[in-house]
């Protein structure tokens, strides 16, 4: 578990908050938005920017070379924006949301994290053709503010690549200009859980969803817009899996790929686990039978958060590495596994004893 | 709401009803005529709405999905990603039927001239395209195995991503071509016409030959596995099939194109009956198919095999945008995502079109390395190889999953305009789909379970496809 | 100077492409399409597609040879919240739907169903009967040739949609009405 938002003591000449890149130079050729790494004997680190300097305690490895960090120095806190070495690096736009889905892990709050400025100048800092990740809450809900970010981002910095995690209820038809200009740098993250609304809906906790996800839909395929659909697993949803895998190859064959996920035990998920966690370890038939219908007709489908040894060995090929590494593990049954490396492991609060009943060692 | 264009065909006793998009349903003719008489109940109409037979709405998301598909099945890419050249015409075999009408091995001027090699890599600069895919035809082009070593080595000093494919009869194995092939990215594609007589009679006509071939086959499949080498036979004899497919097994191919010798080069004379023997083929072919499917059904998953012409016609219905294989497309436009080369540096729109031209039926060259590609000659020949605005074609209901193929309407006729269903390719395509679509229709297990295994090398028994009978009780 | 059979493409019934029109058209078109930015999706180059390559024929020709088709399946990466954090209320649960299927497998077959004798010939048939339902879109259980509750279930449905006797199980009459041989 690697934590990314930090406390420091700073002696900072500033009270802004600014972006640093951890860079390996000499104290006196550092410019506005670099920091240098002064010292560091695994307790503490010091970190050495234009404004002052930083320390950190309790440091969960070192601050790589091209690290980029924002400082908030008002506060004494520090993020890690960007690692290189990170499976995926995301922005945590907000905790505001308007759904309240049953395996929610990130549950609302009134809590926004709207640094748009902040973000900008922090990306400009970024290598090339970097991947950023945007999560919340619902980063709609910020949509005015979001697409003039985007906007900027890309008028600046067009190599930069998007991930967006999106409920698809407050798109609109003058959205689709906007979008247009800027759909192949963004993969926007959708949920549909079931072909039938009202499963939709209720998983979802909003009336009217489903209909809404579809209505956008319209919009974003008309102006081009890659889209990743996801599917949480559930006990609620299993059985829909292969007709909503109809549906897809049908009416949805614009998206880009279809992510069937399983569920993370944090939040509300953690809550309601033994009523909605769904064991595929024992009956993976229905999932395999959507995976059919869509590979048939040469649609992308991948599994994501599935261990290799709850997956039968021809569906292997579908899983991806896709736990974030920072909240990633594996367990002691992993120890020989000649699987490991292409396993996306569990996630870090995984409890084996609701889990899955056959895990261990992928033959 | 309103019915997106749809077409239909007699399938067995029920009504086989497609659209533009390729979507599909079998039902009765009562309600086949209920949809011509815009006749439709609520019931029918939930049917259609979910099959993407209708829509609500202009610009409305069934409407865009529809458009989304029409595209994806028609659009070819602009950008020339396959090339198909001919180092040379000179061959060290003699086969019976030689299509391409091979020069003699000692012949001088068929080969690659050196200044070709330039050209050429300017042509993969300017096309700039990622992944690009070389593949060697003659003759036998590993005569100048030192041209695709030149190649070979071009593309990866200067940063391509390549694929390349060398269709040798492996008579000659040396140390250069040995050297080739150990790279990654090369792989070989050869000719088994059958078990050894068979193929000797065909194409090496002494043993000495043939065991040299079979020697180097074995090698290289021990050597490599089964990955790097492709292999198809040409049938003269059609009551030769089932003994060739478990010839293949025996030999732990995965794959087999049952094809016919193709009326083109020596063929005409030796084989006169290849210009249209759809009717004797069609028999042949589709038992061994039945046959094939049951010995799938039976063997376990090692000893299974694939036919291409199956696959192939298989995923031009369920995989949109499935339009790779230039010998069954619509539109089908030449020079776009793939170009031929001659040993003279002349370009053709297919291999096809080159073997026509060899034997001084037709010019269908369309430029050369020096002065590039004839724009106009090819315009010419993309306007008239268009299905979907070809009387014969519009109203078919296989129109979205078949082709248009002028160089074997030429070829056999030499003409382009011959009503469609008196061409043996209509009648080839026609036959394929009709046994497909019987096939579904009447979902055996053992049918369901082979196009599953085409499809997605997953042999199981769901069927690919959701709700496609909608009340076909009469 | 041997000339060719067939003299010009006009010979061969080829019409002509419009000069002009074309030129004029193919401007407008492309002007369209760029503006356009749905025709995005046919342009995204994505490192994860199935196929290797989308124009690369198979089987090119009816050369003496034919080709090799390769093939790429890489994973796709994602990402779920940033930062988690515990919460106070929880939402209701959504009932779970009764299911009584036939006894869960929990890999689908990779061998098939031997065809030996009148056991084997009427698990097929079974199959068959599951398929077709499934293909009216009565059944969505699992295709295994056993009759189990669902099946019986499926036939039940077709055997009243169409008048028939319901007796849930594989009758002459259920076998007639779905047209098998």
């Amino acid at each position: 578990m690697i934590r990314l938002t930090r406390n420091i003591e700073h002696d900072l000449k500033t009270n802004q908050s600014f972006a640093v890149i951890v860079v390996d130079k000499n104290e006196s050729q550092l410019s506005d938005f670099e920091a240098v790494c002064t010292s560091n004997n695994n307790e503490t680190m010091q970190l050495t920017t234009k404004y002052g300097k930083i320390n950190i305690q309790n440091i969960d490895g070192l601050f790589s070379i091209g690290e980029v960090l924002l400082i908030f120095s008002e506060v004494s806190k520090c993020q890690r924006f960007y690692r290189p070495e990170a499976t995926i690096n995301t922005i945590l736009l907000t905790e505001e949301c308007d759904q309240l889905c049953i395996m929610c892990s990130q549950p609302p709050k009134n809590k926004r994290y709207d640094h748009f400025d902040l973000y900008f100048e922090a990306i400009k800092l970024l290598p090339l053709n970097a991947r950023l990740g945007i999560s919340g809450g619902e980063p709609t809900l910020l949509k005015k503010n979001l697409f003039k970010f985007l906007e900027k981002v890309y008028l600046h910095r067009n190599d930069i690549n998007f991930h967006i995690l999106s409920n698809c209820q407050h798109f609109e038809k003058d959205d689709i200009k906007l979008l247009s200009k800027i759909s192949h740098k963004i993969l926007w993250g959708i949920p549909l859980y079931s072909h039938i609304p009202d499963t939709h809906d209720s998983i979802v906790g909003k009336k009217g969803s489903y209909n809404n996800v579809l209505k956008n839909f319209n919009y974003l395929v008309q102006s081009g817009s890659r889209v990743e659909l996801r599917t949480v697993l559930m006990k609620q949803n299993y059985n829909d899996l292969p007709q909503l895998a109809d549906l897809i190859s049908t009416h949805l064959n614009w998206i880009e790929v279809w992510a069937i996920m399983q569920l993370e035990n944090y939040g509300y998920a953690k809550m309601n686990w033994d009523k909605i966690f769904y064991d595929n370890s024992i009956n993976f038939e229905k999932i395999g039978f959507a995976i059919n219908t869509l590979t048939a007709k040469r649609l992308n489908v991948s599994l994501y958060n599935f261990p290799l040894c709850t997956v039968p060995d021809f569906y292997r090929q579908f899983t991806t590495r896709s736990i974030s590494d920072w909240k990633q593990k594996y367990l002691d049954d992993c120890n020989g596994c000649i699987e490991k490396q292409y396993c996306s492991g569990f996630f870090e609060w995984y409890n084996i004893d609701k889990g899955f009943s056959k895990i261990g060692l992928a033959t | 709401m309103s019915l997106f264009p749809f077409q239909f065909h007699n399938v067995l006793d029920k009504k086989l009803i497609t659209n533009d998009a390729g979507e599909f349903f079998l039902t009765s003719e009562k309600n086949l005529k209920n949809m011509i008489d815009r006749n439709i109940d609520q019931n029918f109409s939930d049917f259609l709405f979910d099959k993407g037979f209708q829509y609500k709405e202009e610009n409305d998301l069934y409407w865009n999905n529809f458009k989304f598909k029409l595209i994806k099945r028609k659009k070819i890419p602009d950008k020339i990603g396959y090339y198909m050249i001919i180092p040379t015409l000179r061959c060290n075999l003699n086969c019976t039927y030689c299509q391409v009408s091979r020069a003699d091995e000692n012949a001088k001027n068929y080969d690659w001239e050196e200044e070709h090699l330039n050209l050429f890599y300017k042509l993969i600069e300017n096309n700039n395209h990622k992944h690009v895919k070389i593949e060697f035809q003659g003759g036998e082009p590993t005569l100048r195995s030192d041209i695709i070593k030149k190649i070979l080595d071009w593309t990866s000093a200067n940063n391509i991503k390549a694929e390349l494919v060398i269709c040798t009869n492996l008579q000659n194995l040396d140390s250069n071509l040995l050297e080739i092939i150990d790279h990654d990215n090369v792989f070989i594609s050869t000719s088994i016409d059958g078990k050894k007589t068979l193929h000797e009679k065909q194409r090496t006509e002494d043993k000495g030959t043939t065991d040299v071939f079979f020697n180097n086959l074995d090698y290289v499949l021990n050597k490599y596995g089964i990955n790097k080498v492709s292999a198809l036979p040409t049938f003269t004899d059609f009551s030769k099939i089932e003994e060739t497919i478990d010839f293949y097994i025996e030999l732990g191919l995965k794959s087999i194109f049952l094809r016919p010798v193709n009326y083109q080069g020596f063929a005409r004379k030796k084989f006169p009956s290849s210009k249209n023997q759809v009717s004797e083929w069609s028999k042949a072919y589709f038992s061994s198919l039945e046959k094939l499917f049951i010995k799938n059904h039976k063997n376990k998953q090692d000893q299974r095999i694939l036919e291409f012409g199956f696959e192939n016609s298989l995923k031009r219905i369920f995989n949109i945008g499935y339009n790779g294989y230039v010998d069954l497309r619509s539109p089908n436009f030449y020079a776009k995502d793939n170009i031929i080369i001659d040993f003279d540096g002349k370009f053709y729109p297919s291999d096809e079109a080159r073997m026509l031209s060899r034997i001084k039926i037709i010019d269908f060259s369309i430029g050369n390395l020096k002065d590039g590609l004839d724009s106009k000659k090819i315009t010419d020949l993309n306007w008239n190889s268009i299905g979907e605005t070809n009387p014969d074609c519009i109203n078919c209901a296989y129109q979205p999953y078949c082709g248009v193929d002028m160089v074997d309407d030429i070829s056999r006729y030499n003409r382009i305009d011959i009503p469609k269903h008196l061409t043996a390719f209509c009648q080839s395509q026609m036959s394929k789909f009709n046994f497909i679509f019987e096939k579904i229709t009447s979902m055996d297990p053992v049918d369901i379970f082979n196009i599953n295994g085409h499809l997605s090398k997953n042999f199981n028994y769901q069927p690919p496809f959701g709700k496609i009978f909608y009340d076909t009780t009469h | 100077m041997i000339k060719f059979f067939i003299t010009t493409l006009a010979a061969a019934g080829l019409i002509d492409s419009p000069d002009d029109l074309i030129k004029k058209d193919e401007d407008q078109i492309n002007s369209k399409i760029s503006e356009n930015a749905f025709f995005k999706y046919f342009d995204y180059d994505l490192g994860y597609t199935l196929a290797g390559h989308g124009s690369h024929s198979s089987h090119g020709s009816h050369g003496s040879h034919g080709s090799h088709q390769s093939h790429s399946n890489s994973g796709h990466s994602s990402h779920v919240s940033h930062v988690s954090h515990q919460s106070n209320s929880q939402p209701s649960i959504p009932n779970i739907p009764n299911n009584n299927s036939t006894p869960p497998k929990s890999i689908l077959p990779e061998t098939p169903l031997e065809l030996k004798g009148t056991m084997g010939s009427f698990k097929i048939l079974t199959l068959r009967v599951q398929a077709v339902l499934y293909a009216y879109g009565y059944y969505n259980g699992p295709l295994d040739g056993i009759i189990g509750q669902d099946t019986k279930i499926a036939i039940t449905k077709y055997q009243r949609a169409k008048g028939l006797t319901t007796t849930g199980t594989l009758s002459d009459e259920l076998i007639k009405s779905l047209q098998l041989k």
